[in-house]
C-alpha cells in the first residue's frame, strides 16, 4: 500500500515536472525566433510571405467565398491568376480562423500580427509534437530532448522565424503531427487513429506541396513491414483506413485536384493499397485450408499474379498516358541534371542548389553526429514488438530525408525533424546508461545473469518443453553457488571501471557541455543568419552603430504614392510578390510565375537593346520598370548578379535572338566595364544599371562594389526610358516608360533635336 | 486448384458463424458494385469526374472499414489488439464510416 503511494506522488511528480520542461520548452522556441520583432519592427519578411499576406487579408477583408474563387487581375499582367485554385489554402486559413476567433471574443489583434507571430507559435507546438512522436519511438526521457533539439535548432528556426509567413510554418507540424498519428494508429490497429491520421494529412495537403513526402514515407513504410514479415492486421486496418479517407480528402484542394488518383508520386500509395489487400485474403484463406501446403501455393499464385497484373496495369496506363509522370520538380531530386537543361526556372532558385558539408553543421550542430547513432540504436529497438516498427519508421525515414537533403538545400527542414528525433534517441540512450545509480543497476544484472545462466543450462539439458516452471524450480536449485559467484565479481567490479561515480560524473558533464554549446550556438546562428527581414538590411556603420538600409520599402512606397492606380509595373519574378504586397500595383511576373514564356519575355526585355524592348514593353502596357543595383553598396544579389540567369531562360524560349555567348567578351570572360560584350552594353539592364552611375564619384573612376570594376566615365545613356526614382543607396531604380513620341518620331531623332534646339 | 478451392468453399460455409457471413455478403455487394461501376468508368462514360471518384472510392473505403471490424471483432484475433476490446472496434467503424461519407458526399459537388 505505502509502496503504491508513495509510486503515485512519484508519478505525479515526473508529469509535473514533464509539463514545465514542456512549457518551457515552448518558451524556449518561441523566444528564440523573436529576434526580428525586437531589432527591428514586426514585418513580414523576404518575398514568398508577402503573397501569403495579401492573400490573408483578402481571406479576412472579403470572406470566404470570395477567397476561395478569387480571380487577381494585378499579377501576372495581363493573364491574370486564378489564386483561389493555385494556391495551398491551409496558412491563409488559419490565420483568417485564428483572426475571427480573437475578434469574436474581442481581442482586436490586427491580422499583419497574427502573420508575423504564427510561425513562432506554431513551432512551440511541434516541439510539442516532436516529443509525442519520440515517446512512441523510445519514452519520454528521450522525448523532452528531442522536443527542445528542435525547439531550437537553426534548421527549421531559418523558416519559421517571427515574420516569416510561408508555408513551412505549419506545413513542419503538420508533418510530425501526421507521423505521430500514423505511428500511434499502428501501434493500437484503430480505424479511429487512421481517420484522425487522413484527417492530419488533409490539412497537410492543403498546407504545403512537401505532402507528397508523406504519400511515399508511409507507404515506404508499410511496405518495409510486409517485407520483413511483420505484416498484422493493425497496419492492414491503420494503413487502408488512412489511406482511403486521406486520398478522399486531400482530393477537395483545389490544386491538388485529381493528382492522388492520376500521378506518378501517389501511385506508390496505391500500389502498397493493393499489396496489403491481397496480403489480408490471403491470410483470410488461410483459416480454412487443411495443409500448410495448399495453403503456400495458393499464396504464392495469388502474390505473384497480383504483382505481375498491378505492375502492368501501370506500365499501361502511364504510356497511355493516364497516369501523368513525375513532375519536373520532384523527377528533379532524382536526376539532378535535368533542372539546368529542361527547366531553368527550377534550376535558377539558390534554395534549389546541393547543400554543401558546412551548412550541414551550421543548421544542425551537434546534432549531425548523433544522428548516425541515434538511426544505430534504432536498429537495436527492431525486435521489440511494440515500439520496432515507429523505429523502423525512424530508419526508412532518416535515410529518404538524408538523401533529399544531400540533393537541395531547401530540403534540409524535411530532415531536420528527424535528425532531433535520432539524436535525441542517442543521447538519451548514453544518458540512461551514466544517470542510473550503479546498485540499482547491479541487482538488475546480478538477476539478468541468473537467468541468462539457467536458460544455457536448460538449452545445454536439451530440454525440448520451453515452460516456465522448470526454469523457475532449476533457479531455486542452483542459485546459491553461481550466483554468490556472480555477486563477488560485481561487487569488484561495481565501484571501478565505467560504472564508477568519477566515470559517470565526466561524461555526465561532457554531455551538458555539449548542450550548453549548441544552445549557444543555435542562439548565434539564429540571431545573426537567419533573423534578418531581407526587406530592411541591417549594417555596421565605421562608428559601430547599426544603420539600416530601407531603400526597398522607400521604393515601394513612392509607387505606391506617387504612380497612378493602374501602373504596370515590370521587374524581374524575384520581387512581384513585395511590389504587389508593399506596393500594390500591377505585376507582371512574380515568384508564383511557372508560364516559362512569361518569365522568358521579361528576361528578353532586360536582355535585349532598347528598340527591341520598348516594341515588347508597349505590347504589355507596362509604365514603369524596376532594377536592383547593389554596386554603391556591395549587396551581391541584384539583377546584373542574375543577368546570365535572365539570359538562359529567354534563349530557351527565342534561341534565335538571344545567345548567351554573346554577352562575353572574345576571350570568354562576363565583364562589366570598358571591355564588355557589346551585346551587354546594349542591353536594356546594364543601361538602366548604370545611368549616371559615374556623376556620383566626380573626378574619380566609377567603382562597382561588387564586381570590384571601374566603370568608363561616360555612362550610358537611355532613350525610351526615364528615370523616375532611385533610391537613398542606390538599391532600387526605377524607370518610367516613356510613352510614343507625340509626332511619330524615333527616340534617337527626338532626343537629338531636343539637345540641337537648346544649342 | 479446383480442388483447393472446393475444399476452401466447403470449409468457409461450415466453419464461419452467421454473422460474419452476413457482413461477408455486404463486402460481396460492395465489391460488386465497385467493379460495376468501375467498369462502366472504363468503357461507356466517366464524367463527371470526382461524382466517379467519390462514390467509388467511398465504397472502397467502406469496404475495408467493413473487413476491419471483420477481423478486430474476431475473437481469436484479440492478442493483436490488446487496447481494442469488440466494442470499441464497433465505435471506430462508425466513427470511421462516418467521416468517410461525409468527405465522399462534400466531394460530390
Amino acid at each position: 500500500m505505502a509502496g503504491s503511494a508513495a509510486n503515485n506522488t512519484n508519478n505525479t511528480l515526473k508529469s509535473l515536472l514533464k509539463l514545465f520542461t514542456l512549457l518551457a520548452i515552448a518558451g524556449a522556441a518561441i523566444s528564440s525566433r523573436l529576434f526580428s520583432v525586437i531589432r527591428h519592427e514586426s514585418i513580414i519578411h523576404e518575398f514568398d510571405p508577402w503573397f501569403n499576406f495579401r492573400a490573408t487579408k483578402v481571406l479576412v477583408n472579403h470572406g470566404f467565398k470570395h477567397f476561395w474563387n478569387w480571380y487577381d487581375n494585378t499579377s501576372w499582367y495581363p493573364l491574370g491568376r486564378a489564386t483561389g485554385g493555385t494556391l495551398y489554402p491551409g496558412l491563409m486559413l488559419t490565420s483568417g480562423l485564428i483572426h475571427n476567433i480573437l475578434h469574436s471574443i474581442n481581442i482586436p489583434l490586427d491580422i499583419r500580427n497574427i502573420c508575423v507571430l504564427l510561425a513562432p507559435a506554431f513551432s512551440a507546438l511541434t516541439a510539442y509534437t516532436t516529443y509525442l512522436f519520440t515517446k512512441e519511438v523510445k519514452d519520454a526521457r528521450a522525448g523532452l530532448l528531442a522536443a527542445i533539439f528542435i525547439a531550437i535548432v537553426p534548421g527549421y528556426i531559418s523558416r519559421s522565424v517571427a515574420g516569416s509567413y510561408d508555408n513551412e510554418a505549419i506545413a513542419i507540424f503538420l508533418l510530425m503531427f501526421t507521423f505521430y498519428l500514423w505511428v500511434k494508429s499502428l501501434r493500437l490497429g484503430s480505424a479511429f487513429w487512421g481517420a484522425i491520421t487522413a484527417m492530419s494529412y488533409y490539412y497537410m495537403v492543403s498546407a504545403w506541396g512537401g505532402y507528397a513526402f508523406i504519400i511515399n514515407m508511409i507507404p515506404l513504410h508499410a511496405f518495409v513491414l510486409v517485407l520483413m514479415g511483420r505484416y498484422s492486421p493493425r497496419l492492414y486496418i491503420s494503413y487502408c483506413s488512412f489511406y482511403t479517407i486521406g486520398t478522399l480528402a486531400s482530393m477537395q484542394v483545389p490544386f491538388v485536384g485529381f493528382n492522388p488518383v492520376g500521378t506518378a508520386d501517389h501511385m506508390a500509395a496505391l500500389g502498397v493499397f493493393g499489396l496489403l489487400q491481397l496480403i489480408a485474403f490471403s491470410t483470410l484463406i488461410r483459416q480454412h485450408l487443411p495443409s500448410k501446403q495448399q495453403f503456400d501455393t495458393l499464396l504464392r499464385s495469388v502474390l505473384v499474379l497480383g504483382f505481375v497484373v498491378g505492375v502492368a496495369a501501370m506500365a499501361l496506363a502511364s504510356h497511355k498516358g493516364v497516369i501523368a509522370p513525375w513532375t519536373g520538380r520532384f523527377y528533379s531530386l532524382w536526376d539532378t541534371g535535368y533542372a539546368k537543361v529542361h527547366i531553368p526556372i527550377v534550376a535558377s532558385v539558390s534554395e534549389h542548389q546541393p547543400t554543401s558539408w558546412p551548412s550541414f553543421f551550421f543548421d544542425l550542430q551537434m546534432l549531425i553526429y548523433l544522428f548516425p547513432a541515434g538511426v544505430f540504436f534504432c536498429f537495436h529497438r527492431l525486435s521489440d514488438s511494440i515500439k520496432g516498427e515507429a523505429s523502423v519508421f525512424v530508419i526508412i525515414y532518416a535515410v529518404f530525408g538524408s538523401y533529399f537533403a544531400s540533393v537541395m538545400v531547401r530540403l534540409m527542414l524535411t530532415l531536420t525533424p528527424i535528425v532531433c528525433v535520432a539524436a535525441a534517441v542517442a543521447l538519451s540512450t548514453l544518458l540512461d546508461n551514466y544517470i542510473q545509480d550503479p546498485d540499482v543497476e547491479g541487482e538488475h544484472q546480478v538477476e539478468n545473469k541468473e537467468t541468462d545462466h539457467n536458460t544455457q543450462h536448460n538449452v545445454s539439458h536439451n530440454t525440448s518443453q520451453k515452460a516456465f516452471t522448470p526454469k523457475n524450480k532449476k533457479t531455486k536449485k542452483d542459485t546459491s553457488i553461481s550466483s554468490t559467484r556472480e555477486k563477488v565479481i560485481e561487487k569488484m567490479q561495481e565501484k571501478a571501471g565505467i560504472r564508477a561515480p568519477d566515470a559517470r560524473l565526466v561524461v555526465l558533464i561532457n554531455v551538458v557541455l555539449m548542450l550548453i554549446f549548441f544552445v549557444f550556438h543555435s542562439t548565434w546562428v539564429t540571431s545573426n543568419a537567419y533573423s534578418s527581414p531581407s526587406v530592411v538590411l541591417a549594417s555596421k556603420t565605421p562608428q559601430g552603430e547599426t544603420l539600416y538600409i530601407d531603400d526597398f520599402r522607400e521604393a515601394y512606397n513612392w509607387l505606391n504614392q506617387t504612380t497612378s492606380e493602374d501602373a504596370v509595373v515590370g521587374s524581374w519574378w524575384d520581387y512581384g510578390y513585395q511590389l504587389a504586397g508593399m506596393a500594390g500595383r500591377t505585376t507582371l511576373v512574380d515568384n508564383n510565375t511557372w508560364n516559362n514564356t512569361h518569365i522568358a519575355t521579361v528576361g528578353k526585355i532586360m536582355a535585349s537593346p532598347e528598340e527591341v524592348s520598348y516594341d515588347i514593353l508597349r505590347k504589355h502596357d507596362v509604365t514603369h520598370l524596376l532594377v536592383v543595383f547593389g554596386g554603391l553598396l556591395g549587396y551581391s544579389g541584384d539583377d546584373i548578379n542574375k543577368f546570365l540567369w535572365m539570359v538562359r531562360i529567354s534563349e530557351g524560349v527565342w534561341p534565335d535572338e538571344i545567345h548567351e555567348r554573346d554577352y562575353f567578351t572574345p576571350r570568354g570572360e562576363f565583364r562589366m566595364d570598358e571591355g564588355a560584350a557589346p551585346a551587354m552594353k546594349n542591353s536594356v539592364l546594364y543601361k538602366m544599371v548604370y545611368h549616371r552611375f559615374a556623376e556620383l564619384f566626380g573626378s574619380r573612376p566609377a567603382v562597382d562594389r561588387v564586381r570590384q570594376i571601374q566603370l568608363p566615365k561616360k555612362g550610358p545613356q537611355l532613350e525610351s526610358l526615364e528615370e523616375a526614382f532611385t533610391s537613398e543607396n542606390w538599391l532600387v531604380r526605377i524607370y518610367q516608360v516613356k510613352q510614343p513620341d507625340f509626332l511619330g518620331r524615333s527616340f534617337k531623332d527626338a532626343i537629338a533635336f531636343e539637345k540641337a534646339a537648346r544649342i | 486448384m479446383t480442388s483447393i478451392i472446393g475444399n476452401l468453399l466447403h470449409s468457409y460455409n461450415n466453419k464461419t458463424p452467421s454473422q460474419y457471413k452476413l457482413l461477408d455478403s455486404f463486402l460481396l455487394v460492395l465489391c460488386l458494385s465497385a467493379v460495376l461501376e468501375f467498369v462502366y468508368a472504363l468503357c461507356i462514360d466517366n464524367t463527371p469526374y470526382n461524382a466517379f471518384l467519390g462514390s467509388f472510392i467511398s465504397k472502397v473505403g467502406q469496404f475495408i472499414l467493413t473487413v476491419n471490424l471483420r477481423i478486430q471483432s474476431n475473437p481469436s484475433n484479440a492478442h493483436h489488439f490488446t487496447q481494442i476490446s469488440p466494442e470499441r472496434s464497433f465505435a471506430d467503424f462508425v466513427f470511421a464510416s462516418l467521416l468517410l461519407h461525409f468527405c465522399a458526399i462534400s466531394f460530390l459537388g
